[in-house]
């Protein structure tokens, strides 16, 4: 008994390497991925595969693999047999849809990532303003691999508080959540370069409109505590003044009165005054701007909500919100009152620094 | 009272606290989660915690009956209802064991199935741990007590929680009570099975050294668990909101796809294999408890019968094809489960309060 364990033992030890192996330098490792609307309810999967180029280190070039079909995991196989290496989706960080594609649902794409267990939640998706294949063929990367590009576009503006934070993860949790609709970076090819043009909002998983790079940056603000991001306001004399934001504080509050909700939404923004043209600010004129601030974020702030109340999508989540703040909330009933929702917004901006200049 | 067994085999009643936790904190923890959610919602945690005192007063009842009598639960059922009903009992308890000893197998291979290999056949995996569990069990008591000091090294896995920390809704918590008590029940009910484990007490009472003292360390064991499912409890609803979590068939592993390390791609794959801690202690005492229930049966060796129950589980294992089935297979154990906390465990305290009862008075 005790010799036929031992011999047991050793074999498991010997076994162990015989599962399937997947070793780094026999895969296809893409980063980047796009999928495209085609014709006949297919779709057009683009891949753009790093290739490394022997005795150049460092050196990555991208072979970029479009195929039509209907299912991704389909289109991955029938591109294994043009590769001499087989594709392996562990490392991908971008997804991209094409506008067409965003604007009839991505939630089967979606499911796709979601339902892989090598896929990691964290990655990013965008939508591309035309096709997301055209994108990954421009060459707008020359140094880096363009997957690699595009997730650090993405990852240092999420930083540095430009765009909102918006990853695989949160965006099904605001398509699948109630009372919220997500929204997604919008990417754009201008003169062979890719550039971050606004923002992607969806009603459910479909793609419905863009807001601009201005609206993107106010709506950021409104969705979380921010400590980046530098603002413009106009003076009555033409002249520009640009603060630096270090520090933005946004608060929900819902009225008392149940029957018909209210929100008021206030934002505090505390800024240093970077850039002024030259002009001397003499400390009264302070007011002048602080004012100007804020009325110019308000009404930016006010039109964003009341367009998203005319298009009844929620990428503020205001209806999660008030649902954790009011006892038996209804889906239904909130999508009905939302659009005559009574919301306001206060801003109050505190310029605190002007740079080492008086 | 002094332990029945000789005292080179018997346990420190601390080690009653590893022992019973291990136990109760199984795999079954990955999927806890979702239906108490689905129910409650943000009220689950009051759920969780209704069933921690539930589970208190159910290891107290378990004290009661087997302090009264000195000996564990394989001796008291032929005491108790004869010696065919009693023998009947325990052989109940036998499949009882056999089949979590499967279930659990079986779930930690279909995770590796799922999550790291998708094309590993189920029978070597199973070989391969039944061989390691056959070691374990060979080695007597106290090497499993041991197994389930060392599988406490999985709470660290609590870490990966920080990487998910930027992601929490805290929203996501009120309104607090805005479920109905009938709902909060039902996902109480739901997390009976997470929470089974304590009838190992049962089984293990002789080899407990002062078996009284150990009660304290079986309500620890308890409160531990408890508050380790509040955890999990707590962090799936700031995580996921439910309509997520009715998508997610383990939460708790997805979890890991929010980890990154720059020289470690994908952390699931170390998360998925970790679950080995959480399967290993259960799968090594419910076959030393069944086949110590065969022995004191059927009188015969218990490294005789181990193999043969060993070759059961294994039969068992290979016979679960897939997803529905183990969620099958997880339904009976609960509903199992369910009875013998809820039917079981008091009708067995009121025979036993009768017995004592009508002794004294005659």
């Amino acid at each position: 008994m005790n010799r036929l364990f031992y011999v047991l033992l050793v074999c498991c030890f010997l076994l162990t390497g015989c599962v399937e192996q997947q070793i780094l330098d026999k895969v296809t490792l893409f980063i980047v991925c796009g999928f495209d609307e085609a014709p006949n309810d297919q779709i057009e999967f683009t891949i753009a595969a790093p290739k490394f180029q022997a005795r150049k280190p460092g050196s990555v070039s991208d072979q970029l693999h479009a195929r039509v079909g209907r299912t991704s995991t389909n289109i991955q196989e029938i591109m294994d047999m043009r590769l001499n290496r087989p594709i392996n989706s562990g490392r991908l960080s971008v997804i991209l849809f094409g506008k067409e594609l965003a604007a009839k649902g991505v939630a089967n794409e979606l499911d796709v990532a979601l339902r892989d267990a090598q896929a990691s939640r964290r990655m990013y998706l965008a939508v591309v303003d035309g096709k997301a294949r055209e994108m990954l063929q421009a060459n707008f990367s020359s140094d880096e691999e363009k997957g690699m590009f595009l997730f650090n576009l993405l990852d240092t503006n999420v930083r540095a508080g430009l765009i909102p934070r918006q990853n695989l993860h949160e965006f099904e949790y605001s398509f699948l959540g109630k009372g919220m609709d997500p929204f997604l970076p919008l990417l754009k090819l201008e003169d062979g370069k890719v550039l971050i043009s606004g923002l992607a909002l969806f009603k459910d998983d479909k793609y419905v409109m863009s807001l601009d790079e201005k609206q993107m940056r106010l709506m950021k603000l409104l969705l979380g505590n921010v400590k980046h991001g530098a603002f413009e306001v106009t003076l009555d004399d033409g002249s520009f003044v640009a603060v630096e934001n270090v520090g933005s504080k946004v608060n929900y509050r819902v009225g008392q009165n149940t029957k018909n909700p209210k929100v008021t939404i206030s934002l505090i923004l505390n800024g240093e005054t970077l850039d002024s043209r030259g002009t001397r600010r003499p400390k009264q004129e302070q007011q002048k701007i602080i004012d100007r601030f804020e009325n110019d974020l308000t009404a930016t702030g006010m039109d964003l909500i009341q367009m998203f109340k005319k298009e009844g999508i929620d990428p503020l989540g205001l209806g999660d919100f008030v649902r954790s703040k009011t006892r038996k909330w209804n889906e239904e009933e909130w999508k009905k009152e939302y659009r005559t929702l009574n919301v306001t917004l206060n801003v109050k901006v505190n310029l605190l620094e002007m740079g080492v200049r008086e | 009272m002094k332990s029945t067994e000789h005292p080179r085999f018997t346990l420190s009643p601390y080690l009653v606290f590893v022992l019973i936790h291990s136990m109760q904190f199984g795999s079954e923890y990955l999927t806890a989660a979702n239906k108490p959610i689905q129910l409650a919602g943000q009220d689950a945690w009051i759920s969780v915690i209704l069933c921690g005192i539930i589970f208190h007063i159910v290891i107290w009842m378990i004290y009661r009956i087997l302090n009264r009598n000195e000996t564990d639960l394989i001796h008291i059922h032929p005491l108790f209802f004869g010696k065919w009903g009693g023998g009947g009992l325990n052989f109940v308890f036998i499949v009882y064991f056999l089949l979590v000893a499967s279930y659990q197998l079986r779930l930690f291979i279909e995770i590796m199935q799922v999550w790291l290999f998708p094309d590993l056949e189920t029978w070597p995996l199973a070989l391969v741990l039944l061989v390691l569990v056959y070691y374990i069990v060979a080695g007597g008591f106290r090497v499993i007590a041991g197994i389930c000091m060392f599988s406490l090294v999985r709470h660290i896995t609590i870490m990966s929680l920080f990487f998910t920390a930027g992601y929490f809704h805290f929203n996501n918590l009120s309104p607090i009570l805005d479920h109905s008590l009938n709902d909060i029940i039902k996902a109480g009910n739901e997390l009976t099975f997470p929470f089974l484990g304590v009838e190992a007490l049962f089984f293990c009472y002789t080899f407990i050294k002062t078996p009284e003292k150990s009660q304290k360390w079986a309500h620890l064991a308890n409160v531990v668990t408890t508050a380790s499912y509040l955890i999990v409890i707590f962090f799936s609803l700031l995580l996921f909101n439910s309509e997520q979590l009715s998508k997610e068939i383990w939460p708790q592993l997805s979890k890991y796809k929010f980890v990154q390390f720059p020289f470690i791609e994908r952390f699931e794959f170390i998360g998925a294999a970790s679950q080995i801690l959480w399967v290993i202690p259960i799968l090594c005492f419910c076959l030393w408890a069944s086949s110590r229930t065969f022995k004191i049966m059927f009188t015969v060796r218990q490294s005789t019968v181990l193999p043969m129950l060993l070759f059961l589980v294994f039969t068992a294992v290979c016979l679960i094809p897939g997803r529905d089935r183990n969620e099958a297979v997880q339904t009976l154990l609960s509903e199992i489960g369910f009875y013998m906390v809820y039917a079981y465990i008091p009708f067995v305290y009121i025979v036993d309060i009768i017995r004592t009862k009508v002794r004294r008075t005659v």
